[in-house]
C-alpha cells in the first residue's frame, strides 16, 4: 500500500518498488483535479500515485487499514465479503492446546511449565463494538460479489477515520488506480478548490451509506425504506475541525446531528468552565430529545478532533417524528430520563466530570479496554506482570509504570483503540485488528522489525524486545503489545491473576462506567 | 525554570522490566525443609527417637521411655500383646475386655461375646512423667454403663437385694451393744479391730472376739439336746491323734431312752465335726463332692498363678521349641476339632505331652536311671489310652441329668424362699423353665449330643441365675457351674477334673524332680514343659476346646512376639509374673485351701442312705448335734453354711476403710446396725449415703474412686492389693 | 494503625468461614464433654487429618497460576481460600491438639510454626491493606521498586541542574542541606508507621531561606523544594515496598517448615 523497501518475499497487496511522481497534466485529467491550480497540485503530488492491479489481485483485504482512498481510473473492482469462516475470528496458533485435551496432557502442561497458554477459540462480535460498515452500499451477501466501476472511490472512509476493511477488493480485471494519501485526502478537504472530491466523496456516502448508518441510529430502526430515503436526500453532511464549537447550549435546537467520524464532546457550562458531561463517537447522535421537547440545547457540543456530522434539520425531524411517533415515544422518553440523571449525576458532582475530562485530554476515550490499577489496593507484587509474561512466552506485555490520577495508575499497556494509529504504516500487515474483535494484535512471524509501529503509538504503548524471527531467520527487534489475551478462555491474565482484584479493564465508551470506575 | 509537581510516574522507562524473576523464597525455604525432612530421617534411622516422640512417656514407664518395639509394633498400632508381656505375663487375659466382663458378669459366654477393646483407648501414653496411665476418664465407663458419674449410680446390688445372705451366722448387733457397752469395751472396736494399715478390719475370729463371752472354760456354752447315739462315732473308733486325748472330746452323757447328750464341745471341735462330715456323706454326697471340685478348681488356678514364669526368662533356643510344640498342639486340635464331636481333646493333650517327656527319658536315663524309668512309665501309662476314657452308658447319662435338675430345682427353691420379691419371682419362673426340660432321646437311641445339647439349655438357665441379685445365688451357682463342667466333661467323654488334676499333679512332681536335679541342659527344657503343663486346662467338649484352642493360640502369638523382640533386641525385664507379695498372699490362700480340701477328702466313706426314713433319722441327727453351733451358725443343706462375712458387699468395688473412720463415726453410714437384731439385716449404707460425701466438690467421685476395670491383680483378689 | 482497612472484602467468603469455625468449634464442645478429647482418637483425628489437608492446599498457593478450577478460577479466590482456609486450619490445630499445650519437643515446634505463620499471616493481611492505601493517597509520586534507585539518581541529575547559575546563597543551602540527602536512597523502618512529618520538617527550612530570594530565585528554590519532597516520598516508597517484600520471607519460611514437620508427624503417627 506504500511505498515499502526491497522486501524477500512478494508484497501483499500489489506495491511495486518505488512509484515515480504522477505528472501534473496527468493528475488534471482526473474530474475531479481538472479545476485544480498547478501550485496545489504539487503539494498533492507527494501524496498521490497510480498503481496498477493484475486481475484478479487484491488491491484491499477484509479486516485490514488502509491509508488511502482509492479512486478506480479504469477496470472493474469486485467487492467480495469472505466466507463466513474467516469472519468468525482468528484461528487459535497451532501450538495452542484444545480445550478437550486429555486430562494427562493437561496436569502435564500445569506441572511442567508451558510458555504457551492453553488457547481456545474466542472470537465473534465482542458486545459494544463499533461496527461502522463501510463506505459501501449495505447489501453485500457472502456469495454474491458487488462491482465497482470506473469513478468510484473505495476506502476514503476507513482512511480518514481508521475503519478496518469491511471485504475484499479485488481486482476484475487489470485495474488502474490513483491511490490518494491520508494527508492528500485531508487537504483535498481543506482547499475549497478541491471541493469537488469532497463533494463526491460526499454524494457517493449520500447515496450509498447514509442509509444504512441513519438505519443504525434506533430511533429510526423501523422507519420504512422510502422515510430513509427521503432522509438521505435531504440531510446535510458537515465537518468540522478540532475545538470548533458545534453547537452552542442555550441556543434553540434546530437540528439532529448523527456522529459520522471523530470525537465530539458534550459539556456543560458549571461555574468558569466547561464540566464535560460524556462525549459521543461514531454512531452517537445528539438532538432528538431538544427538538421533541421543543427546548433549547441543554448542553454545548465541540469537536475534538476531526468530525464528520450528518445534520438533519429540524422541520424534517419534527415531521418523521409525528408520522410516527407512538413506535419511538417510548425510547424517546427513556433517553430523557437517561439524560436527565446524567446531567444530574454531573450537577451534583461535578468532580466526577473531572476524570472524562482527563480522559480525554489524554486521549484514553480512545480506549477500548484500557487496564487500570487501583493503587489503593495494589500491593506492587507484579504478579499481573508475571501472569502476562507467563501466557506470552516469558515476556511481558505491558510495564506496570503509567500516569497515575489521584489512585489509579493507567500501566504502559495497549488501550485497543477504536481508532488505532498504530496500524498505519506496517509494511507487512504483521499488526492487525480481526474483524469484530477489540484487540489489536502483532503477529510475531510476520512482524519484521520496523518500528513504525513503536513510533506511531502516542502513549509509547508497544515495546521492542529481543526476538530471532523464524521467518526471517535472524534476530530483529520483535514489536510486541498488550493483545487482552486474545484466544485465552478466562481473559486476561492481569486481571484475572491479581491477589486483590486491583487491576481491572474497562472500556472507555461506557462512560458512566469509567465515572464509577475512577471515583471509586 | 519551575518544575510541575508529577502526578503520577516521574519518568517512565521504554523497555520491558521483568519482575524480579519468582519468588527465590519459596525455593530456598522448599530446600532448607527438605534439608530438615532428611535430617529427620537419617536420625531416625540412626535409632534416635528423641526427635519425634511427643512426649515424655509417664514415670511408670520410664525405664522403656525411647525403647518404642516395647510397646508399639512398628508399622501397625501399639499391641495389646506387649502391654499384656509386662503386665499379664501369665497370659490370663486379665486385663482384656473379655476379663472384665467375665469379672463383672461371671458369665463366660458373655465374656466370650465381648467386642474387644484395645488398651490404647483409655490409657494413653506420652502425656508426661506426671500423668497416670492407670487414671481413666469417667466417660470412658460411661460409653457401656450409661452412667459416667457416682449422680447416676444405680442402687448397690445388695442394697437391692434388702437382705444380707451368704454370712452364715445369726447375730444379734442390738444386743451384743448392750452387752459390750454393759462390759466397758469401746462400742464398735471391741469386736472389729482395725488392721495396722486402716484399711481394713481384722477378721473376727470365735477365740479372739467371741470366746470370752460365749465360752465356760473353752467350751461352748451349752449342749445338744437328747440324740440317738446310732449315727454317731464314739472317739475310740476315730484313728486320728486328736482323738486319743480325752480332752479334746466332747463329753458324751446318756439320757433316758438310749439318748444321749452331747456337751462341753470346744468350737471347731474335731469330733463333732468328724461326725458331721460324716452324716454329710450319708445324706448329701453330691454337695462335698461339689465343694471339692471347687476347691480344686481353685487350688488349681492360683497354683498355676504362683508358680508361672514370665516368657522373657525362657533361653532362644527353648522359646522355639515351645513354638513349634505349641504350633504342633494348635494343628493338633484342628484335627480334633474337624474330627468327631467329644473327642477327647485332653487326653490327646496328655498323650502329646507324654511323646515329649519320653523324648526326656533318654537324657534322663543317663544321668539317673532310677527317675528315668519312673518317668518312662509315666510317659505311656496304659490309663491313658481309650479305655481309661469312660464312656458312660445312657442310664447313667439319664442318672446325671437327672440329678443335675433336681440340683437345679432345689436350688431355685433355696432362693425363691429366701424372701426377696423380685428375686422369687425369677427363681419362680425359672423353675418352670427347669421342670420342662427333658432329655430328647429314647431308650435305644443314645446321643450324647443330645445330652449335651440339653445341658446347654441348662446352661442357659444358669447364665440367668447368675444375673439375680442374690450373692448367695450367685455363689451357689458357681459351685453347681463347676459341676456342670465336670458333668459335661463326662458325658462328651473327656477327664473329669479329678483325673485331670491327678494327672497334671503327677507331672508337674516329676518335673520338679528333674529340676531338681540341678542339670543345666535340661533346666530350660523343664521350664518350658512346666508352662505347658500348667497351661492345662481340662478340656469339656467343643466348646472347651475352641477355647483351649484360643489360648493356646495367644499362647503362641506371645511366644512368637517375644521371639521377635529377641532378635531384635529389644527385649527388657518386665516385672516379675507373680512378684513375692503376690506369691506370699497366693500360697497363704492355697495353704488355706488345702487345708479345706484335705478336711474333706479325709475321714471315713459310709454309704449313701437311700431310704427316706433312714435320711430323717440322719438329718435328726446331725441336727440335734449342732444344736450349740446352731446357736449362731445356719445349717445349709447338710453342712454348717460357711461363714463369710466381707464376700458379700462390693462384689465388683474395691473400699478401704482408712479415710473413712478417721473422718466420720461408724455409725454415720452403719446406721441400723445398733437395732438390728439379725444376721440378714442390711446394714451398709446406699447409694444416696455415699453422695453425701462422694460429690465432686467434697471427695472423689469418679469411677476409679471403687471400681477398677481391670480385676484385681492375684494378690488383691487374696484381700490385698 | 487504622483498623478500618480490616474489613473483609469479600464478604461470601468471610460469612462461609465464620460459619465453619463456629461449627466446628460448637462440635469440639459438645464431643469433648461427651468423652474424653485426644488427637489420636476420633474426633481429634478427624480435625487433625482436615488441618493437614487445609495446609497442604494452603501451601499450593505458589501454583495458583497453573491451578486455576471452579471455585478458584482466579488469583482474588486463590487469595481469599488461603487466608480463610489457612485460618480455619490453624483452628482446626488447636482442636486436634483439644486446645492443651503440648507435652513434647516436637509438638512444641509444631505449634510454635503453626502459630508464627499464622501470625505472620494475619500481619501480612493487615500489612497489604495498609501500605497501598498509604502509598495511593498519602503520596504524590508512584514508582515501581526495581527502578526507584534510578529514579532518585535522575532527580540529583535534574538538581544539579537547576542550581546551575544560582546565586551564592542558594547554592550553599543546596550544598549544605539539600545535596546530601539527595545523594542516596535511605530508606527507614520509621517510614512505617508515619512520614509526613519527617517530610514536612525537612522541607520546612526551605521556608527560611526563601526570605533572602529574589521572586525569580524563588522558582527555582520551589523546584528544588519539589524534588528533594519528591526524593523523600520515593524513599518512603521504598521502604515500604522493601517491606511488604520482606515480609513474604516472614510468612513463607515458617509455613514451608511447619509443612516438612507436618509431614514427618503424619510418617511417624502411621509408623508407631
Amino acid at each position: 500500500m506504500t511505498h515499502s523497501a526491497s522486501t524477500s518475499e512478494p508484497p501483499r497487496s500489489g506495491t511495486i518498488a518505488i512509484a515515480p511522481l504522477v505528472d501534473i497534466a496527468r493528475l488534471k485529467q482526473y474530474p475531479f483535479l481538472a479545476r485544480c491550480s498547478d501550485i496545489v497540485l504539487k503539494k498533492l503530488q507527494p501524496n498521490v500515485l497510480e498503481q496498477y492491479f493484475e486481475a484478479g489481485q487484491t488491491i484491499l483485504r477484509m479486516g485490514s487499514y488502509t491509508d488511502a482512498a482509492f479512486f478506480v481510473a479504469e477496470g472493474v473492482v469486485t467487492v467480495r465479503l469472505s466466507p463466513a469462516e474467516s469472519r468468525s475470528g482468528p484461528l487459535a496458533p497451532p501450538t495452542a492446546l484444545p480445550r478437550s485435551a486429555p486430562m494427562t496432557e493437561r496436569i502435564h502442561s500445569i506441572l511442567w511449565r508451558k510458555k504457551e497458554a492453553a488457547v481456545v477459540q474466542r472470537g465473534g462480535i465482542t458486545p459494544g463494538a463499533t461496527i461502522m460498515v463501510g463506505d459501501l452500499s449495505v447489501d453485500l451477501r457472502s456469495n454474491e460479489d458487488v462491482t465497482l466501476e470506473a469513478g468510484e472511490v473505495f476506502g476514503g472512509l476507513n482512511a480518514l477515520s481508521q475503519y478496518p476493511i469491511v471485504a475484499d477488493f479485488v481486482a476484475k480485471t487489470a485495474v488502474l488506480c490513483l491511490v490518494i494519501r491520508a494527508p492528500a485526502l485531508r487537504m483535498m478537504f481543506k482547499q475549497r478548490e478541491l471541493a469537488d472530491f469532497k463533494k463526491m466523496l460526499d454524494e457517493q456516502y449520500r447515496t450509498q451509506t447514509l442509509g444504512g448508518h441513519l438505519r443504525s441510529v434506533d430511533l429510526f430502526a423501523g422507519l420504512a425504506d422510502e422515510t430513509i430515503a427521503r432522509l438521505q436526500a435531504t440531510a446535510e453532511l458537515v465537518s468540522y475541525e478540532p475545538g470548533r464549537l458545534i453547537v452552542e447550549e442555550g441556543t434553540p435546537a434546530d437540528a439532529f446531528y448523527f456522529v459520522r467520524g471523530g470525537f465530539v464532546k458534550v459539556a456543560v457550562r458549571a461555574g468558569a468552565a466547561d464540566a464535560a458531561v460524556t462525549y459521543l463517537r461514531k454512531g452517537d447522535h445528539a438532538g432528538e430529545i431538544a427538538l421533541l421537547l421543543d427546548e433549547p440545547w441543554p448542553c454545548s457540543l465541540s469537536a475534538i478532533d476531526n468530525v464528520e456530522l450528518v445534520k438533519l434539520p429540524r422541520p424534517q425531524f419534527i415531521d418523521i417524528m409525528a408520522q410516527h411517533h407512538p413506535e419511538i415515544q417510548e425510547l424517546v422518553w427513556q433517553r430523557v430520563i437517561d439524560q436527565l440523571k446524567e446531567r444530574g449525576s454531573v450537577s451534583r458532582a461535578p468532580l466526577a466530570s473531572r476524570y472524562l475530562q482527563l480522559a480525554m485530554d489524554t486521549g484514553l476515550i480512545n480506549g477500548e479496554s484500557v487496564l487500570l490499577i487501583d493503587l489503593g489496593t495494589c500491593t506492587r507484587c507484579d504478579d499481573c506482570v508475571r501472569a502476562c509474561a507467563d501466557t506470552h512466552g516469558g515476556t511481558p506485555r505491558f510495564i506496570r509504570e503509567g500516569s497515575k490520577f489521584r489512585n489509579w495508575s493507567v500501566p504502559t499497556a495497549c488501550y485497543q483503540c477504536t481508532d488505532p494509529v498504530c496500524m498505519i504504516g506496517c509494511p507487512t500487515g504483521a499488526i492487525s485488528r480481526p474483524l469484530g474483535t477489540t484487540e489489536v494484535t502483532i503477529n510475531k512471524d510476520t512482524c519484521i522489525g520496523c518500528h513504525n509501529c513503536v513510533k506511531r503509538c502516542p502513549w509509547g504503548n508497544i515495546i521492542e524486545v529481543p526476538f530471532h524471527s523464524p521467518a526471517l531467520n535472524r534476530d530483529i527487534e520483535l514489536a510486541t503489545k498488550c493483545d487482552l489475551c486474545l484466544g485465552r478462555a478466562e481473559g486476561p491474565a492481569c486481571v484475572q491473576m491479581c491477589p486483590h482484584g486491583s487491576a481491572v479493564r474497562i472500556s472507555f465508551k461506557d462512560r458512566a462506567l469509567v465515572t464509577r470506575t475512577l471515583s471509586r | 525554570m519551575s518544575r510541575e509537581l508529577a502526578s503520577g510516574t516521574p519518568a517512565r522507562t521504554s523497555r520491558y522490566l521483568h519482575p524480579g524473576g519468582g519468588r527465590p523464597v519459596v525455593r530456598w525455604a522448599l530446600i532448607g525443609t527438605g534439608v530438615v525432612v532428611l535430617l529427620f530421617a537419617i536420625l531416625f534411622a540412626a535409632g534416635q527417637r528423641r526427635f519425634i516422640t511427643p512426649g515424655n512417656v509417664s514415670s511408670a514407664h520410664a525405664p522403656i521411655n525411647r525403647r518404642c518395639a516395647q510397646c508399639h509394633n512398628v508399622g501397625h498400632a501399639v499391641d495389646d500383646l506387649r502391654c499384656e508381656r509386662c503386665h499379664d505375663p501369665a497370659g490370663t487375659d486379665r486385663l482384656r475386655q473379655s476379663g472384665h466382663v467375665l469379672f463383672g458378669s461371671g458369665d463366660q459366654a458373655k465374656a466370650d461375646a465381648a467386642e474387644p477393646v484395645a488398651c490404647i483407648l483409655c490409657h494413653t501414653d506420652h502425656l508426661g512423667n506426671t500423668v497416670l496411665v492407670g487414671r481413666v476418664d469417667d466417660r470412658e465407663c460411661g460409653h457401656c454403663h450409661r452412667f459416667s458419674s457416682l449422680g447416676r449410680h444405680p442402687e448397690f446390688a445388695i442394697v437391692r437385694a434388702g437382705i444380707a445372705t451368704g454370712i452364715g451366722l445369726r447375730f444379734n448387733h442390738d444386743r451384743h451393744l448392750v452387752e459390750v457397752n454393759k462390759i466397758g469395751g469401746r462400742r464398735c472396736e471391741t469386736c472389729h479391730e482395725p488392721t495396722a494399715d486402716l484399711t481394713r478390719f481384722e477378721p473376727i475370729g470365735f477365740d479372739k472376739h467371741c470366746a470370752s463371752c460365749h465360752t465356760t472354760e473353752a467350751r461352748v456354752t451349752g449342749e445338744t439336746d437328747p440324740l440317738s447315739p446310732a449315727l454317731l462315732v464314739a472317739a475310740s473308733q476315730i484313728a486320728e491323734p486328736w482323738a486319743a486325748s480325752s480332752t479334746n472330746v466332747p463329753t458324751v452323757t446318756s439320757v433316758a431312752r438310749g439318748r444321749v447328750v452331747v456337751s462341753r464341745m470346744r468350737h471347731r471341735d474335731p469330733w463333732v465335726l468328724h461326725n458331721a462330715r460324716r452324716m454329710r456323706r450319708m445324706i448329701d454326697p453330691n454337695g462335698e463332692r461339689v465343694e471339692q471340685t471347687a476347691l480344686r478348681t481353685q487350688v488349681a488356678y492360683l497354683e498355676g498363678q504362683r508358680d508361672v514364669e514370665p516368657l522373657s526368662s525362657v533361653a532362644g533356643a527353648d522359646l522355639e521349641r515351645w513354638r513349634v510344640a505349641l504350633e504342633q498342639n494348635l494343628a493338633a486340635i484342628d484335627r480334633a476339632l474337624a474330627g468327631a464331636p467329644g473327642s477327647n481333646a485332653s487326653a490327646q493333650a496328655l498323650r502329646d505331652l507324654s511323646s515329649a517327656m519320653s523324648a526326656l527319658v533318654e537324657p534322663i536315663a543317663a544321668v539317673d536311671p532310677e527317675r528315668g524309668a519312673s518317668i518312662q512309665d509315666l510317659a505311656s501309662p496304659p490309663s491313658l489310652d481309650a479305655a481309661a476314657v469312660p464312656t458312660e452308658p445312657v442310664e447313667a447319662l439319664r442318672r446325671r441329668f437327672d440329678e443335675r435338675k433336681t440340683e437345679l430345682a432345689t436350688l431355685l427353691d433355696a432362693i425363691a424362699q429366701r424372701g426377696d420379691a423380685q428375686v422369687a419371682a425369677r427363681a419362680r419362673t425359672l423353675r418352670g423353665r427347669v421342670d420342662l426340660l427333658q432329655p430328647e432321646t429314647t431308650d435305644t437311641a443314645a446321643d450324647a449330643g443330645a445330652l449335651g445339647d440339653a445341658l446347654q439349655g441348662l446352661d442357659d438357665i444358669f447364665r440367668a441365675i447368675r444375673t439375680v441379685p442374690d450373692p448367695q445365688a450367685a455363689f451357689d451357682a458357681a459351685q453347681a457351674a463347676a459341676l456342670r463342667d465336670a458333668a459335661s466333661q463326662q458325658i462328651t467323654g473327656g477327664l473329669s477334673i479329678d483325673q485331670f488334676e491327678d494327672r497334671r499333679r503327677e507331672l508337674l512332681e516329676i518335673l520338679d524332680a528333674v529340676d531338681r536335679r540341678g542339670n543345666d541342659l535340661l533346666r530350660g527344657r523343664v521350664g518350658v514343659l512346666r508352662q505347658q503343663v500348667l497351661a492345662l486346662r481340662p478340656g469339656g467338649g467343643d466348646a472347651g476346646l475352641w477355647r483351649t484352642r484360643a489360648r493356646m493360640a495367644k499362647t503362641l502369638e506371645r511366644v512368637r512376639l517375644e521371639m521377635a523382640l529377641t532378635a531384635s533386641g529389644e527385649t527388657a525385664a518386665p516385672a516379675a509374673a507373680a512378684p513375692p507379695r503376690d506369691r506370699r498372699a497366693i500360697q497363704a490362700v492355697l495353704d488355706r485351701l488345702r487345708e479345706q480340701l484335705m478336711f474333706l477328702s479325709t475321714g471315713s466313706h459310709p454309704g449313701v442312705l437311700d431310704n427316706p426314713d433312714e435320711r430323717g433319722a440322719a438329718v435328726a441327727t446331725l441336727t440335734g448335734l449342732l444344736g450349740p453351733c446352731l446357736k449362731c451358725h445356719v445349717m445349709d443343706s447338710a453342712r454348717l453354711a460357711p461363714v463369710s462375712a466381707a464376700k458379700t458387699v462390693f462384689q465388683h468395688a474395691t473400699f478401704t476403710h482408712k479415710p473413712h473412720v478417721g473422718q466420720v463415726d461408724c455409725l454415720t453410714c452403719h446406721a441400723p446396725i445398733p437395732a438390728s437384731k439379725q444376721a440378714t439385716d442390711l446394714v451398709v449404707p446406699n447409694v444416696a449415703t455415699c453422695r453425701q460425701c462422694h460429690s465432686s466438690s467434697r471427695a472423689r467421685s469418679d469411677c476409679q474412686a471403687c471400681h477398677t476395670y481391670h480385676p484385681p491383680s492375684v494378690a488383691g483378689l487374696m484381700g490385698g492389693r | 494503625m487504622p483498623w478500618a482497612v480490616l474489613t473483609p472484602k469479600h464478604a461470601g467468603w468471610f460469612r462461609t468461614s465464620a460459619l465453619l469455625a463456629g461449627a466446628s468449634l460448637a462440635i469440639f464442645v459438645v464431643w469433648s464433654w461427651w468423652t474424653p478429647w485426644s488427637p489420636g482418637r476420633a474426633g481429634g483425628l478427624a480435625f487433625g487429618t482436615a488441618a493437614a489437608a487445609i495446609l497442604y492446599l494452603d501451601a499450593l498457593y505458589p501454583l495458583r497460576r497453573r491451578l486455576l478450577a471452579w471455585p478458584l478460577r482466579n488469583a482474588q479466590q486463590w487469595l481469599q481460600f488461603h487466608i480463610y482456609a489457612g485460618l480455619l486450619g490453624t483452628l482446626f490445630v488447636l482442636i486436634h491438639t483439644g486446645f492443651s499445650l503440648p507435652h513434647g519437643q516436637f509438638g512444641w515446634w509444631l505449634l510454635g510454626l503453626t502459630v508464627w505463620a499464622t501470625a505472620a499471616g494475619l500481619f501480612g493481611v493487615y500489612l497489604q491493606k495498609h501500605v497501598p492505601d498509604v502509598l495511593a493517597h498519602h503520596l504524590s509520586v508512584e514508582a515501581i521498586y526495581e527502578r526507584i534507585p534510578e529514579l532518585s539518581a535522575r532527580l540529583k541529575t535534574e538538581a544539579d541542574q537547576l542550581i546551575t547559575g544560582a546565586p551564592e546563597v542558594l547554592r550553599r543551602f543546596y550544598l549544605t542541606h539539600v545535596r546530601a540527602e539527595l545523594d542516596h536512597l535511605s530508606p527507614a523502618w520509621s517510614y512505617v508507621v508515619g512520614f509526613r512529618p519527617q517530610i514536612n520538617r525537612r522541607v520546612e527550612v526551605f521556608r527560611e531561606v526563601a526570605t533572602f530570594l529574589s521572586p525569580d530565585e524563588r522558582v527555582r528554590l520551589n523546584g528544588l523544594q519539589t524534588i528533594l519532597s519528591e526524593k523523600l516520598e520515593l524513599d518512603v516508597h521504598y521502604s515500604l515496598q522493601r517491606l511488604l517484600r520482606q515480609w513474604v520471607a516472614v510468612h513463607v519460611i515458617p509455613a514451608i517448615l511447619l509443612l516438612g514437620l507436618l509431614t514427618v508427624h503424619i510418617v511417624s503417627v502411621l509408623i508407631f
